[in-house]
């Protein structure tokens, strides 16, 4: 469901998502003149030709192959790097650096051929040996990249260039729409002397050359990104001549810089800033169907969380959708699985469980957790159970340490002590991914339009770094996601997410809170202002500004 | 390894199969109430299912990604940017009501952002995603 605040921004209604929203005109000198941020708004408005972007984090990398978890690196990668393909506006195959395509032998191997012509950023011919080198690369264990990546790849047997633009790929079985495994982006082989290894130390990652819309320029000193057009692009010349990549972690200076149009573009509104934003009639706010969902996960190295009925009563004791209306205004919908509702993996037939104490509280003391000692908190095997709950601390977190704060209220009612930790971030994510030293996390899962969720429930991905951190283990949920990897059939695939959704939903092993309504705000001077919900700028290279406005 | 796992998915995958699923199905009628006829229009919805062409005689049918008990809104939208919406419309087996799109030109749509464009969520393989800390 999609609302918008309405005009008078007093509340909220429903809207078609194509519906902008333009209300009113905010002064804002005053406010300019506390941020000092105005300057670069009156440098620019003579000729506004330019976009300037910001990110609440800086990309782990400038290479799209090492990044690991950095949505900055992602949606940068995309001005950049091309892969073979891409996914259109209608969710169709089209070929990217790939002109086409031919698929053999039952879904057994496919033929690319190459666009001629393509230079790198840095005047090189693009070949068929570049795509070679970057499956090598990925493929080679020396290479220090995410074993997703990897993982993705190994149903590759071969791959081998017939020519400098023809180059033919054999899978070890049938790949349902093999084209889709060639959404990575291609490295220029050149650039490592023709060794396939990706290192994190590599000078590429500082300095990358692509074959994309934009070109990297350089990185200032303040960490801001500029990316200039790529003139010699195959299909024209972008239309916006520059984009830079703000880096600026305070979400609240983020959005007076917006108001202020210090920045034209902000990918992510916090739902609490809509209106404001709204209320200036300078920005376009589009509403995106963003695939994320957020979620409480359990630890099931503690043997308290094991136990699937304590889980389901924190479910239970849980109000989600009063949560959700006092923090994020509304703007969202309660969910009851591993999938975005708008993703084709989500089953409408799930009810969210509902929030009932009773419940929740009879749960735990059919698990046998019972306040002996009637201190309040109740005792399993004779010890009180207190779980750590561990948060990032960073600027614009204040909707998740307020859902937080509300978990551990909640968690009170039913007598389970619940002590918050936090963390910085790039802490957070190593103790929870990596060490596995939590009790319970509060985290999001952001999404392709891929809906796979093997990596998150499957056993064999509780390692160290694995998505699974929670360890997870359930023989069904294993059985389902395996053959969830290797069905070609898509109405399959479909049933089996819709199996997982039911069970995951019973089982518990987080407690599935919302997804979220994306909104990005843009100046409206911006036009054909299209986005990607994951990769953000896929179609970046069509945005204009028409010449009356700039 | 994979043997087993395919062998033991068989009943699986049979008992995961379905007969036809839901579809959405209408017409687009003009403000006065007419059908549309011969007009160049696409209906799709939100969340996103397809996006399909209208018939000369104004019916549409979106039978592709379409889930039962989930709530729609329709649009239907010609080059000119006129266009029409049906919101919260449930799909499920009692509701065998046909679907009416009114175009209607109070919105002026020569600005929308999408442009005519829909993005629709499509499987992609394996995929990608993201482990990041919740706002």
């Amino acid at each position: 469901m999609i609302k918008k605040t309405d005009s008078k921004g007093t509340g909220t209604m429903k809207i078609n998502f194509l519906q902008i929203l333009t209300v009113g005109l905010l002064s804002s000198s005053v406010l300019a003149q506390q941020v000092g941020i105005a300057k670069s708004k009156n440098e620019d408005s003579n000729n506004k030709q330019q976009i300037i972007y910001a990110e609440l984090i800086q990309p782990d990398t400038y290479n799209p192959l090492t990044t690991t978890d950095n949505e900055t690196a992602l949606r940068l990668s995309e001005l950049i790097f091309e892969s073979l393909v891409y996914i259109d506006h209608r969710g169709e195959v089209q070929g990217r650096l790939a002109e086409n395509w031919k698929v053999f032998n039952g879904n057994k191997r496919i033929v690319f051929t190459l666009r001629k012509g393509i230079k790198w950023h840095d005047g090189t011919a693009f070949s068929a040996n570049d795509v070679k080198f970057t499956y090598d690369a990925i493929m080679n264990p020396l290479s220090d990249l995410p074993t997703d990546r990897r993982k993705a790849l190994e149903v590759i047997e071969s791959i081998k260039p017939l020519s400098e633009n023809v180059v033919k790929i054999d899978f070890k079985q049938s790949i349902p729409e093999p084209e889709k495994r060639f959404l990575f982006k291609i490295l220029p082989a050149h650039l490592f002397e023709g060794k396939p290894v990706i290192s994190k130390l590599s000078k590429f990652n500082k300095l990358p050359v692509g074959t994309g819309y934009y070109k990297f320029e350089r990185e200032t000193k303040n960490k801001d990104v500029i990316l200039v057009a790529n003139k010699d692009h195959y299909l024209g010349q972008p239309r916006i001549p520059s984009f830079t990549m703000r880096y600026q972690p305070e979400v609240s200076l983020l959005v007076q810089s917006l108001v202020l149009n210090a920045i034209d573009l902000m990918i992510e509104v916090p739902p609490q800033k809509i209106t404001e934003i709204a209320n200036t009639g300078k920005f376009t706010i589009l509403p995106y169907n963003s695939l994320t969902f957020a979620f409480f996960g359990y630890n099931f190295n503690n043997p308290v969380l094991r136990l699937k009925e304590v889980r389901l009563a924190m479910t239970y004791a849980l109000n989600r959708q009063k949560m959700l209306d006092d923090i994020y205004f509304g703007r969202g919908e309660v969910i009851s699985g591993p999938f975005s509702p708008a993703s084709w993996g989500y089953n409408p037939d799930v009810d969210p469980l509902s929030y009932d104490l009773e419940k929740a509280r009879a749960l735990l003391k059919k698990a046998g957790l019972v306040d002996n000692n009637k201190d309040g908190i109740v005792e399993y095997n004779g010890k009180p159970v207190r779980l750590r709950l561990k948060i990032p601390l960073y600027s614009g977190n204040e909707g998740g340490l307020s859902v937080c704060m509300r978990f551990q209220n909640h968690m009170k009612q039913i007598g389970i002590d619940v002590a918050l930790e936090h963390r910085e971030i790039v802490k957070w994510k190593e103790e929870v991914k990596t060490d596995h030293n939590f009790d319970i996390v509060f985290a999001e899962w952001l999404f392709d339009n891929s809906s796979n969720i093997y990596s998150l429930f499957h056993s064999t991905e509780s390692g160290p770094g694995g998505d699974n951190f929670i360890s997870y283990n359930n023989p069904r949920v294993d059985s389902l996601l395996s053959v969830f990897s290797t069905t070609i059939n898509q109405e399959v695939r479909r049933r089996i997410n819709y199996e997982l959704h039911r069970i995951l939903n019973e089982d518990s092993p987080y407690t599935f809170l919302w997804t979220l309504e994306k909104n990005a705000a843009i100046d409206s001077k911006v036009k054909k202002f299209i986005v990607q919900p994951y990769r953000f700028f896929t179609f970046a290279n069509e945005w204009f500004i028409p010449e009356e406005a700039r | 390894m994979l043997k087993k796992t395919a062998l033991l998915s068989i009943p699986l995958v049979a008992s995961l199969f379905v007969s036809c699923g839901p579809t959405l199905k209408g017409v687009v009628v003009l403000p006065n109430g007419t059908p549309t006829q011969n007009m160049k229009l696409a209906v799709y919805s939100q969340p996103p299912t397809d996006s399909v062409a209208v018939k000369p005689d104004g019916t549409f049918k979106i039978s592709k990604r379409v889930a039962k008990g989930q709530t729609y809104t329709l649009i239907a939208e010609d080059r000119d940017g006129n266009m029409g919406f049906v919101r919260n419309y449930v799909v499920n087996p009692e509701n065998t009501e046909k679907i009416i799109i009114h175009l209607s030109k109070e919105i002026d749509a020569k600005d929308a952002v999408l442009e005519g464009d829909v993005y629709i969520q499509q499987d992609t393989g394996p995929g990608e995603k993201i482990f990041k800390s919740s706002q």
